[in-house]
């Protein structure tokens, strides 16, 4: 029988490490914000309930992803009034792409954060403010004055620069 | 594929719509189509997913640092974005098993959402937004742009629609020196680093000429300065010493005059003659008459009677002016400007603040991490931890003796657990100490919880140790129908008046009321039977203002009405075990709310 308390000390540093990565994997399959955080709860939680059956020293990202792609689809088939975006074929190839694409997405991330210096004042603050506490195109567009079509827009041409830049930087060329 | 490619353009445009819950079916099956058909179009939507999802979550780390910080300004701060690999975070052992197994693992994944807030944590652009202004002029970096230097923040904005439609601007983006903002309509607040508030009222044209003071080419405006009282001289001078403007006192230039703060709150309106009424709320001001590009020209002042007279005047509270400009000056050099100084029989009327202050918060928002506003409930707080309970847990916590701050809201300073008997316990952050807190069992049945007015029949007959809702409706304990505030003892909780005060600025807490009670545990388990007594006790800055001892569940329910002073920090409640068990003391504080009175005709008579 484990140590409980190793255990749990154990769980806690590894769900630390890999908490991110997770929620990416959850909204990379779940297109609702909303949906994609409580069901990042959701995984935590079963995480921790099967933590006695994860074998130690593998690949916890792996497990996770995997509990994680399961959580998903039950979670599709509970919304069955809802229509469905993509089949579950889809969601199999996306979920499958998504583990093996996840150290490149880090490296993406990383890439982020000097991109995100990179932007104009301008569009840091347009995204600083979508990207707080519920803050919706809509909200954002009522708080600055603009139209909801010109914020939409705004925020998908800095949304561009910055994919852009993250590719050019992990690609080893100079961003513009 | 690469991203200049149209199919890129198309991929992005519905993976942002997408995000957005923007995408319709026909969009939808095309994305569909592309995700399906190809590896790379595939990789791409991860990329792009990826991206959002990473901005959220800093997002959400981010609004967990604004709870801490409790003010709005943080709440607008940049993203702050981690570069850095997250360490493994020393948490304690948690126990675990039992019934409790499911709301113990919501503490761990509430912990590890708070952990992991703080293990990301990098600095930032955040310290950047205030930056030495002696560096204005070393214009050049790498960019080969001019180096922008902020002298504060837009603080509020209501309605605004600009003269130009190219302008955007948010609430808290950094305001740089040289920046105009020409207001078409509606009301823009913005706060200097110096600490003066001025509001912007459209239409209008305002250029943020340096960090103490602008010029208002046309319109209105209201300027808000801090008194010397409020504002240690100190801090004054350090932010004037690096100022490349180095006047200490706040001023606002206009076509035809320079009207200068003495400590006040004054209004400005420029017509479009460029003639300049000045108005003064509360301390005074001086006015000096200055025709814009034509300093060098002599000058005559004339008062109402046209009489010649000096060229400034200064206005106290209530009073106003009005610069005029008598003859328009020529080219030459020799030839001299005419104002004439008048005193309007009817001022302008001026907006003084953008939103109304609130005349109430709800305790119960606050402590379910709002602002006081809201509606919020159904959180709590752990009374051993300051932590949020995302769910009420009745689990028997021990107390370590210590106070402990709530990091998730600023109106919150802390909670804490009185041990009392030889242990006196701090009841908030400046370090007020009780020592007459009877001795107590050591322990808290429950989190702090705020339980909604309306539950539904299960939530009632789910599990009658969930005593918050077993107790049933509790309507007689709340008039307002609001909701109740339940603290089992052993608990203190301490509210930061001050940091509502700084919230909302022109009002202030002026009272407390609720109703307190006892709820009849006999009713939910007489099998038990239970014994449930408490001690209430209310202190304000560490004094005593109510003791209600040994209150029981038959007892008549107490009503609270505790004033509150000006100058008043902290608000402290505390439940305490009436027989050193704290079983069953399910103290419950009805519709708790603190009344907010305006301070405007306060500062007025100080």
């Amino acid at each position: 029988m484990r140590n409980r308390d190793i255990d749990t000390k154990e769980f806690v540093a590894l769900l630390t490490r890999h908490s991110r990565r997770i929620y990416s994997f959850i909204r990379s399959l779940v297109p609702n914000q909303t949906d994609a955080e409580d069901l990042f709860q959701e995984v935590s939680t079963t995480l921790w309930e099967k933590y006695d059956t994860f074998c130690k020293g593998s690949d916890f990202r792996a497990w996770a992803f995997q509990i994680a792609h399961y959580k998903v689809l039950n979670f599709r088939r509970r919304r069955t009034r809802m229509p469905r975006l993509f089949s579950d074929d889809l969601i199999g190839k996306l979920a499958d792409d998504r583990l093996l694409l996840d150290d490149s997405l880090e490296c993406r991330s990383r890439a982020l954060a000097d991109c995100y210096q990179r932007l104009r004042l301008e569009d840091r603050e347009l995204l600083d403010l979508r990207y707080t506490e519920a803050a919706t195109v809509p909200n954002v567009a009522t708080q600055t004055g603009r139209s909801i079509d010109f914020v939409y827009k705004a925020l998908r041409r800095i949304h561009g620069e910055l994919y852009q830049c993250i590719d050019d930087a992990i690609h080893g060329d100079e961003p513009k | 594929m690469t991203h200049s490619t149209p199919q890129f353009d198309e991929l992005a445009d519905l993976v942002w719509a997408l995000s957005n819950d923007r995408l319709d079916a026909e969009g939808g099956a095309s994305l569909q189509r592309l995700l399906e058909s190809d590896a790379a179009n595939r990789r791409v939507y991860l990329e792009l997913m990826d991206q959002f999802a990473l901005l959220e979550w800093e997002s959400a780390e981010r609004t967990v640092e604004a709870g801490k910080h409790g003010d709005l300004e943080t709440a607008v701060s940049p993203l702050e974005i981690s570069t850095l690999s997250p360490l493994p975070s020393p948490l304690s052992p948690l126990a675990v098993g039992g019934p409790l197994f499911s709301y113990m693992v919501a503490t761990v994944v509430l912990c590890l959402m708070l952990l992991g807030a703080w293990a990301y944590k990098i600095s930032h652009v955040r310290d950047q937004h205030y930056v030495d202004n002696s560096r204005r002029q070393t214009a050049s970096g790498p960019s080969e742009q001019p180096e922008l230097v902020f002298v504060g923040r837009i603080t509020g904005m209501k309605d605004c629609r600009w003269s130009d439609p190219d302008t955007y601007t948010i609430v808290g983006a950094s305001v740089p020196l040289d920046r105009e903002y020409a207001l078409a309509s509606g009301l823009m607040e913005i706060t200097y680093a110096g600490g003066a508030k001025v509001i912007l009222e459209g239409p209008c044209t305002y250029n943020i000429e340096s960090s103490a003071g602008g010029f208002l080419a046309r319109g209105k405006l209201t300027a808000k300065i801090r008194t010397q009282s409020s504002k240690p001289k100190a801090q004054s001078s350090e932010l004037f010493a690096f100022s490349p403007f180095l006047s200490p006192l706040f001023s606002v230039r206009t076509p035809t005059a320079v009207v200068t703060d003495l400590g006040t709150e004054f209004g400005v309106e420029v017509d479009e003659n460029g003639d300049t009424t000045s108005h003064v709320f509360e301390g005074k001001i001086v006015v000096k008459a200055g025709i814009r590009n034509s300093e060098k020209r002599p000058m005559t002042a004339v008062g109402d009677t046209g009489l010649a007279s000096g060229t400034q005047r200064q206005l106290k509270a209530g009073e106003s002016i009005q610069v005029s400009r008598v003859r328009a000056g020529t080219h030459h050099d020799s030839a001299a400007e005419t104002v004439r100084f008048t005193h309007p029989a009817t001022p302008p009327k001026f907006v003084r603040r953008l939103y109304e202050p609130p005349k109430m918060l709800d305790l119960l928002d606050i402590v379910a991490g709002g602002n006081g506003l809201g509606n919020r409930r159904e959180r709590g707080i752990d009374p051993t931890t300051g932590m949020t309970d995302p769910m009420l847990l009745v689990i028997q916590r021990k107390g370590d003796g210590q106070y402990h701050t709530v990091a998730t809201n600023g109106l919150i300073d802390g909670v804490f657990l009185p041990k009392g008997g030889k242990h006196p316990a701090q009841l908030d952050s400046s370090g007020h100490y009780f020592d007459g807190f009877t001795r107590t069992s050591g322990t808290s049945g429950s989190s702090i919880w705020v339980r909604a007015a309306e539950i539904s029949t299960s939530d009632q007959k789910k599990d009658r140790w969930q005593w918050v809702y077993s107790i049933g409706r509790g309507g007689q304990y709340m008039p307002d129908g609001r909701g109740l505030l339940c603290i089992h003892a052993n608990a203190g909780i301490t509210f930061d008046l001050a940091a509502m005060r700084k919230l909302f600025d022109g009002s202030r807490p002026a009272r407390f009321r609720s109703v307190a009670a006892l709820a009849d545990a006999a009713l939910v388990m007489p099998d038990k039977n239970p014994h449930g007594m408490v001690d209430l006790w209310l202190f304000v800055d560490g004094l005593l203002k109510m003791q209600r001892q040994g209150l029981g569940p038959q007892d008549k329910p107490v009503d609270i009405n505790v004033k509150l002073e000006a100058g008043d920090r902290f608000l402290t409640i505390v439940v305490t075990d009436f027989n050193t068990l704290a079983t069953f003391d399910w103290a419950i504080f009805g519709d708790p709310v603190l009344e907010m009175k305006p301070t405007d005709e306060e500062n007025r008579l100080r």
